[in-house]
């Protein structure tokens, strides 16, 4: 177990180093996160068909009241 | 130095061991090469040399004294003819395992059948230089030979070495001592090693040195038990005070078996109150198992998922670049929290279900010494 443990910490460090790395150096290159944001969103809506937009904002908050109705004691 | 006077003294060293017949005295006595060397450079003086030559070659010198070097070597000549023949100090009827093989028949005779050996002088040889000694006494017939072990043990330095025939030599002069194979050898005894000064060592040689006694005679070791004790095999180590007590065995008493017996009401109580804690610690345990399960899957699945859009979606090479990095993360993320969830199931609760066992059987179950 100590051995997987050390084996696992170190890819886990690599793997975050890299990452950190890849992201500073896309941020500093002229990311933009909007232009990534649009890009997420267009290709989850057009995988399943839905409105991600209207998934977020609208019918989320619809679940979570009908659920605390029949949560609450009458 | 001439090439001529440089082979000179080579063929006057070799002339001197081959006049000798002590070439271990001559060794000791000329100490190491490098000596010899730094005599001769300080003998010779080149420029004097030189004169000394251009005198000999127009004819000058009609009595030319000999160079100094060669004063130097004549005057270790001198020194190794005084030397004499080595003095062995091993008695005539000493055995040795190098005599001539005639001898030998005869060693394996009824002693009452013949009478000892007599060694002949002239056959007879040192050890390990096989060098010609002198005759010993002969001994009388009405002796019996002992059957001594030839002297062994070959020194470990070529001082040592060199100093050996010395040490054991033939004592031409001086009559084997009485109770001469009755006295004790000793290692202690330290060769004549020559002096830097090189002086001769045939006072030494020739003073009435006895001779050593046989090398099996040795003293006796301390560890021989007196009679009536037996060496035993260690005893093993005594049981730990846990076991003992807990098997009732008292100090110094050693159980050769024991055998396992619970204690029925201690385990009763353990087992209705340690069980339901441990099934409980095991849920409690699940929890964060299931926990690190859920998270380390989603996070997976989200960076499997980020991986495949990075390549497949993105055109502008920055925003692939970090989309790349935050998956990256979030696999390593992943990958922390499957193995947080590995950890818990595989290490933690076995490891929980152990140490119960251990407990309970320490606290529940004594050793018992079988009859």
């Amino acid at each position: 177990m100590k051995k997987g443990w050390r084996i696992v910490l170190v890819i886990v460090a690599i793997c975050i180093a890299v990452g950190i790395v890849c992201a500073g150096v896309g941020t500093l290159t002229g990311a933009d996160t909007d232009r990534i944001g649009a890009v997420i969103e267009q290709r989850i809506g057009e995988r399943n068909n839905v409105d991600v937009n209207a998934l977020i904002h609208e019918w989320v908050p619809q679940v979570v009241e009908i659920v605390k109705d029949q949560v609450r004691p009458a | 130095m001439y090439e001529e006077d440089r082979e000179r003294a080579l063929a006057m060293y070799s002339s001197l061991f081959d006049e000798t017949d002590d070439e271990t005295g001559v060794l000791q006595m000329l100490v190491s090469p490098t000596r010899q060397a730094v005599n001769l450079a300080r003998a010779y003086d080149a420029r004097e040399r030189k004169l000394q030559v251009q005198a000999q070659s127009r004819g000058e010198a009609q009595d030319a004294d000999e160079p100094a070097f060669v004063q130097v070597i004549e005057k270790l000549r001198a020194q190794a003819a005084e030397l004499g023949a080595p003095v062995s100090r091993v008695s005539a009827d000493q055995f040795s395992l190098f005599e001539d093989a005639a001898k030998e028949t005869a060693l394996f005779d009824e002693p009452e059948a013949e009478p000892a050996p007599e060694p002949a002088p002239a056959e007879q040889t040192d050890l390990f230089f096989n060098i010609p000694a002198p005759a010993a006494e002969p001994v009388p017939a009405d002796e019996p030979v002992p059957a001594a072990e030839p002297v062994a043990s070959e020194p470990s330095s070529s001082e040592e070495t060199d100093a050996f025939p010395e040490h054991f030599g033939m004592q031409e002069d001086a009559p084997a001592p009485a109770g001469v194979n009755e006295t004790s050898f000793s290692f202690d005894e330290k060769p004549a090693f020559p002096q830097d000064d090189a002086e001769p060592v045939r006072e030494e040689r020739q003073s009435a040195v006895p001779a050593p006694p046989p090398f099996f005679e040795i003293e006796k070791p301390e560890l021989v038990s007196e009679p009536g004790e037996s060496f035993s095999a260690p005893e093993p180590p005594a049981p730990r005070q846990a076991d003992r007590r807990r098997s009732g065995i008292r100090a110094g008493e050693r159980p050769l078996f024991t055998k396992s017996k619970p204690r029925v009401g201690l385990l009763i109580l353990f087992l209705l109150f340690a069980v339901p804690l441990t099934l409980l610690c095991i849920v409690l345990l699940l929890a964060p198992a299931a926990l690190a399960l859920g998270v380390g899957a989603f996070a997976g699945w989200l960076g499997v998922t980020g991986l495949l859009t990075t390549f497949g979606s993105f055109t502008v090479f920055a925003d692939i670049l970090l989309v790349l990095g935050c998956t990256l993360i979030v696999l390593a993320l992943a990958l922390l929290f499957l193995w947080i969830f590995i950890w818990l199931i595989v290490g933690v609760i076995p490891g929980l279900i152990r140490g119960v066992c251990a407990l309970a059987r320490r606290w529940c179950y004594k050793e018992v010494p079988l009859s």
